[in-house]
C-alpha cells in the first residue's frame, strides 16, 4: 500500500466543491477530508447529493466551484488510467452487456495495470482470483452476465472494484440487491479494506448499518454536510429529527444505533 | 391551460361538446388546404392565373378549352394528393394508437412494404391490370399486418411491435429488390422513384379509386376515432374502465392497413407521412383522439398537397417524386418539431 | 464454446468455403483445376482465367467486406451499447451512396476516389442518426431510437439518390449492381486501393480492443476503469465509419452482415477480447462468401446480387434476432 497509515495524513481533500443542475445546487460548498483507513458512510434523504457526492470526488463531473484534491492534485487533472490506479467506484447503476462472460467482467478491472504488451499476468490473476473469493463469486466465473441475479452481480461489480486494487474505494449504495447474509459480508468487507490502510467511502442507506460499521458517518441535506463524525455525535434524534423530518426514537445494540418511528416505541 | 367549450345541443338526445381550440384549427388548416389547392391547381409547367381557375372551378363545362386540358391533367392528381396525404396520415395515426408508440407509421411497420410487394409481385410475375393492383395491395398490407401483429403479440412492448415491423419491412424491401433488378436501368429507376411514391401517373381512374376508398374509410376511422381514448390507457387499463381493446385494437389495425393499400397501389409507399402528420397534429391539438383524428388527416393531406406541387413546379423541367420531397422535407420538420416541442410526445 | 476452438473451427469453415467459392459457378470445376489454377497458373487456360480472373478476386472481394463490415459492426454494437446497430441500421450505407452518387454526378469522380465522397456521406448520416435518435428519446436510453434515426436516414438519403437518379438514370446504367450492392468483375480495381484502410482499420481494433470492451460497461464505469470514455468513443467512431465506408465503395451497400456476424460471436464465443473480434471478422467472410456463392448458383446461369440476398437473409436473421432480444428481455 503506497498510502501511509499514520494519523492525520490526508488522502482526499473536498474544498468548498459546489455543483448544480441550471440553477438547482445539487453540491452546496461542501468541504471535507478523508483519510487512508477509514470507513467513511455518507447518509441523508434522498435526493441530498450522496451520489453526486461521489462522482464529483470520481472526477465524473467537474464541479462549478471549488476543488477535489487526491494526493495534493486536482482530481480532474488526473489522466483517467493514472485516477483509476488510486480510486474505483462501485456505481449505482447495473450496465453490463447480457453477453460477457463474468471472469471477462471482472478481469477488465486489471486494465489499469495493463501496459500495452502486458496483461494477464500471475499478479493480475492473483488479483482477480482473490478479488472474486472475497465476494464469493468464484464459481460464478463461467457464467454469463445475463444469467445472474441481481444479487450475483452486484458482487461481481464489487470484486470488479476490489481487484482494480485502488487506495481509494468508493460504493454508492453497495448493499443494493444483496440479501441480508451478502449484505453484511459485503460490510464486513469494507471495514477490513479499511483496516488494511484504504480509504472506503460508501452511501449507505440504511444508517443502522452506518452506525455498526462505519468509522466516520457524514450526514448530508440539501446538498450540504450537516454533520460529521462518529456515529453517535452524528445520529441523534434531533439530527434525524432535522434532516429526515421524522421523529424517532433511538435504540442501540452494543455499536448499533437504531432509529424507530415514535409510534413503534410505545 | 384554459379550456374553451362551445356545446352543440339539440333536444335531449344529442350534448356534443366541441373545444374550441381544435375547431379553430381544423378551419385554419381547411383555409390553408383550400388555398394550398387553387396554388396547386394554378402551378406547373404552363402557369395560369388565378382568374383562370377560379373561372374553370365556377363554371366547370363550358370553360375555355386550353384551361380545361389542362386542368384534366391537374385535378386528377390533385385529389389523390389530398387524399392519400389524409389516408396515410390517418393510417399512421391508428397504428400510432394501436402500437401505443408515437413512433408507428404504415412505413415503418411494414405494412407499406407488404402491398408494395404484392403489387410488384402483380405487375411483373401475374400481370395484373390496374384495378386489380389495389386488391393485390390490400392483400399483402393485411397479411403483413396481421404476421407484424402475431409476432409482436407476445412481445408485450411496444417498442418490439415497430422493430419486428421494420425487420419485417426490411425482407419485404430486399424481396421487391429482386425482381425491380431484373429490367435495365431505366426500369429500375422508375421502380425507385415509384418506390419513394410518386404521383407523376395518377389518372382519372386512380383518382376515382382512392376517393372511393376514401369515401368509405376515412368517415370510419373518424368515428372510430371517439372509441380510441381507452386505447392510450394500455390495455390492462383500458379493460379496466370497461372497453374491449383487443377487438378495438384489431379493427383499428385493419382499417389502417386498408388506407395504406390502395394508396401504395396507386402512388406508391409515402415513408413518414404518418409519422410526421401524427406528430405535428398532437402537437398542435394534445392527446384526445377525437380531435388529434381530423387535424391528423388535415395536416396529411396539406403536407402531401404541398410536397407534390413543390415537386411538380420548383425544379422544372425536372419532376421530383412526391415521397421523396415529403420524406426529405418531412423527416427536417420532424426533427425541427421534435426540437421545438420538448414536452409534448 | 471455448474461444480458441471457435476460432480453429472458423477459420477450418472459411478455408472450405474459398475452396467452395473456387470451384463453384456456372459451370463445376473441378478441385484439381482449381489447385492447378492457382499454382500452375496457365494464361491461355480459359478455365484457369476464370478460376483467377473471376472467382478468386470475387473471392477475395467478398471475404474483404464480409470481414470489414463484421469488425465494424461489432465495433459500433460495443460502443452503442446496442445490439441492433450496424452500418446498414445506422444509415451508413445510405449515406455513402447518396455521396458517391453525387461525387459522381457532380464531380465525375471514380473509382478508388469515391472513397472521399462516400466517406463524408458516411459521417453525415451517423450525425444525422444520432440527432435524429437523440430528438426521438428525448435523452432517453431506448435502443429503438437509434434504429428509427437510422431508418429516418436512411430514406432521407436513399430519397436524395433516387432523386440524382432519376435526373439521368442513363449516366448510372453501369451502377446499377453497386446500388443494390454487387460483387462483379470490375469492383476489384477500388479494393486495390482500399486494402489498407480496412487492413490498418481492423489492426487498430485489435489493438484498442481493451479499451472499447471497458466502455461495453457504461460511460461511467469505463471512466473509473480508466478509459477515457469520450477518446474511446470518437477514436472507435473514427475506426468503423472508414471501415464500414471501404467495403462499400467496393461492393456497394451491402446491409447486415455487420448486423448479424456479432451476433453469431456474441451467441458462440461472447463477445469480450480481441479472440472474439478475430472471430467476427471470419464469421463476417464466411457469411458473405455464402451469399456470393448462393447468388452464383441458385439461379444459374442467372446471377443474383450479393446485396439482396444478404438483405433477404439478413433481414430474417434481424427479425429472429430482434424477436429472441424482445422476448428475452420480457422473460
Amino acid at each position: 500500500m503506497k498510502a501511509g497509515k499514520e494519523q492525520g495524513e490526508t488522502i482526499l481533500t473536498l474544498e468548498d466543491v459546489t455543483f448544480g443542475y441550471g440553477d438547482r445546487a445539487v453540491l452546496d460548498a461542501v468541504s471535507l477530508v478523508f483519510r487512508p483507513g477509514e470507513f467513511v458512510a455518507v447518509v441523508g434523504p434522498n435526493g441530498c447529493g450522496k451520489s453526486t457526492l461521489l462522482k464529483a470526488m470520481a472526477g465524473l463531473i467537474a464541479p462549478g466551484r471549488g476543488s477535489v484534491m487526491l494526493a495534493g492534485q486536482r482530481v480532474l487533472a488526473f489522466p483517467r488510467k493514472k485516477l483509476a490506479q488510486r480510486m474505483a467506484m462501485l456505481a449505482q447503476s447495473n450496465e453490463a452487456p447480457a453477453g460477457m462472460v463474468v471472469a471477462d467482467l471482472v478481469g477488465m478491472s486489471r486494465f489499469v495495470h495493463e501496459g500495452w504488451l502486458s496483461r494477464g499476468t500471475p499478479d493480475d490473476q492473483a488479483h482477480i482470483d482473490a478479488a472474486m473469493r472475497t465476494m464469493a463469486v468464484a464459481d460464478l466465473a463461467d457464467r454469463r452476465v445475463g444469467e445472474l441475479s441481481g444479487g450475483q452481480l452486484q458482487r461481481c461489480r464489487m470484486a470488479m472494484a476490489l481487484a482494480q486494487d485502488a487506495d481509494i474505494l468508493l460504493l454508492d449504495e453497495p448493499t443494493n440487491h444483496l440479501d441480508l447474509k451478502h449484505q453484511y459480508a459485503l460490510l464486513e468487507m469494507a471495514r477490513e479494506q479499511a483496516a488494511r490502510g484504504r480509504a472506503v467511502i460508501a452511501v449507505l442507506h440504511d444508517l443502522t448499518h452506518a452506525s455498526l460499521y462505519a468509522d466516520r458517518v457524514i450526514l448530508m441535506d440539501g446538498g450540504r454536510v450537516v454533520a460529521d463524525g462518529s456515529a453517535a455525535d452524528v445520529l441523534t434524534c434531533t439530527n434525524i429529527a432535522d434532516v429526515y423530518g421524522i421523529t424517532t426514537v433511538a435504540r442501540t445494540f452494543g455499536r448499533a444505533i437504531v432509529h424507530l418511528p415514535e409510534s413503534a416505541g410505545e | 391551460m384554459m379550456r374553451q367549450y362551445l356545446t352543440l345541443r339539440i333536444g335531449p338526445a344529442i350534448h356534443f361538446p366541441i373545444r374550441l381550440r381544435p375547431a379553430l384549427m381544423m378551419l385554419a388548416l381547411i383555409i390553408l388546404l383550400g388555398i394550398g389547392t387553387l396554388y396547386s391547381l394554378r402551378l406547373g409547367s404552363t402557369d395560369l392565373s388565378m382568374s383562370d381557375v377560379i373561372r374553370w372551378l365556377m363554371s366547370w363545362h363550358d370553360a375555355d378549352p386550353e384551361t380545361s386540358a389542362i386542368m384534366i391533367l391537374r385535378w386528377p392528381r390533385i385529389i389523390v394528393a389530398i387524399l392519400a396525404g389524409a389516408m396515410i396520415a390517418t393510417s399512421g395515426y391508428l397504428l400510432q394508437v394501436v402500437a401505443r408508440n408515437g413512433l408507428a407509421d404504415p412505413g415503418l411497420l411494414g405494412i407499406s412494404q407488404g402491398g408494395m410487394a404484392a403489387v410488384v409481385l402483380g405487375v411483373a410475375v401475374f400481370g395484373l391490370s390496374p384495378a386489380w393492383l389495389a386488391w393485390a395491395g390490400l392483400a399483402g398490407g393485411f397479411a403483413t399486418a396481421f404476421f407484424v401483429m402475431a409476432l409482436a403479440y407476445r412481445l408485450s412492448s411496444s417498442t418490439g411491435l415497430i422493430l419486428v415491423g421494420l425487420a419485417v419491412g426490411i425482407v419485404l424491401s430486399a424481396a421487391i429488390e429482386i425482381i425491380m433488378v431484373r429490367g435495365g436501368i431505366l426500369q429500375f429507376a422508375r421502380w425507385l422513384a415509384w418506390s419513394h411514391g410518386s404521383l407523376t401517373s395518377v389518372s382519372v381512374g386512380g383518382a376515382g379509386m382512392v376517393a372511393i376508398w376514401a369515401a368509405v374509410l376515412l368517415p370510419m376511422a373518424l368515428i372510430a376515432s371517439g372509441q380510441m381514448m381507452p386505447l392510450l390507457l394500455g390495455h390492462e387499463q383500458a379493460a379496466g374502465i370497461g372497453a374491449s381493446p383487443r377487438r378495438l385494437s384489431l379493427f383499428l389495425t385493419m382499417i389502417a392497413a386498408a388506407l395504406a393499400a390502395p394508396i401504395v397501389a396507386v402512388v406508391g409507399p409515402i415513408a413518414f407521412l404518418g409519422l410526421i402528420a401524427g406528430h405535428i397534429a398532437r402537437a398542435l391539438v394534445g392527446e384526445r383522439p377525437a380531435e388529434v383524428m381530423p387535424v391528423t388527416m388535415l395536416c396529411g393531406a396539406l403536407i402531401l398537397l404541398i410536397a407534390d406541387t413543390a415537386g411538380r413546379t420548383l425544379f422544372l423541367p425536372v419532376i421530383v417524386p412526391a415521397g421523396i420531397l415529403v420524406s426529405i422535407a418531412g423527416v427536417l420538420t420532424f426533427l425541427i418539431a421534435a426540437r421545438l416541442s420538448p414536452s409534448s410526445r | 464454446m471455448k474461444a480458441g476452438l471457435g476460432l480453429a473451427l472458423a477459420t477450418v469453415v472459411l478455408c472450405l468455403l474459398c475452396a467452395l467459392h473456387l470451384a463453384a459457378g456456372a459451370r463445376f470445376s473441378s478441385p484439381a483445376l482449381v489447385v492447378d489454377a492457382l499454382f500452375n497458373h496457365d494464361p491461355r487456360n480459359y478455365q484457369h482465367v476464370v478460376v483467377i480472373k473471376q472467382r478468386l478476386t470475387r473471392l477475395v472481394v467478398a471475404g474483404y467486406a464480409g470481414a470489414v463490415l463484421s469488425v465494424s459492426g461489432l465495433l459500433f454494437q460495443k460502443i452503442l451499447r446496442n445490439d441492433l446497430v450496424s452500418p446498414s441500421t445506422l444509415g451508413i450505407n445510405s449515406g455513402a451512396v447518396a455521396f458517391v452518387i453525387l461525387g459522381i454526378y457532380i464531380f465525375e469522380l471514380n473509382g478508388a476516389a469515391l472513397f472521399w465522397p462516400a466517406l463524408i456521406g458516411g459521417v453525415a448520416a451517423v450525425a444525422v442518426t444520432f440527432l435524429a435518435a437523440g430528438l426521438v428519446s428525448r435523452g432517453g436510453r431506448d435502443p429503438l431510437s437509434l434504429i428509427l434515426g437510422g431508418a429516418m436516414t436512411a430514406t432521407l438519403f436513399s430519397s436524395a439518390t433516387t432523386f440524382a437518379i432519376s435526373l439521368d438514370p442513363d449516366r448510372f446504367g453501369n451502377l446499377m449492381g453497386w446500388l443494390v450492392g454487387d460483387i462483379g468483375n470490375f469492383d476489384y480495381q477500388p479494393l486495390a486501393w482500399l486494402w489498407p484502410v480496412g487492413l490498418a482499420g481492423i489492426g487498430l481494433a485489435f489493438i484498442l480492443c481493451r479499451q472499447i470492451d471497458l466502455l461495453t460497461l457504461g460511460t461511467e464505469q469505463a471512466a473509473m476503469l480508466g478509459a477515457d470514455p469520450r477518446l474511446v468513443r470518437a477514436g472507435t467512431l473514427a475506426l468503423a465509419i472508414p471501415l464500414a465506408i471501404s467495403a462499400v465503395c467496393v461492393v456497394g451497400p451491402i446491409g447486415f452482415v455487420g448486423l448479424v456476424a456479432p451476433h453469431i460471436t456474441r451467441l458462440l464465443i461472447g463477445e469480450t477480447g480481441r479472440v472474439a473480434l478475430a472471430f467476427c471478422a471470419l464469421c463476417g467472410a464466411v457469411i458473405v462468401i455464402t451469399a456470393d456463392i448462393a447468388a452464383r448458383t441458385l439461379l444459374a446461369p442467372q446471377l443474383l446480387q450479393v446485396g439482396t440476398v444478404m438483405a433477404l437473409c439478413g433481414g430474417i436473421a434481424f427479425l429472429v434476432i430482434v424477436v429472441t432480444t424482445l422476448r428475452r428481455r420480457v422473460a
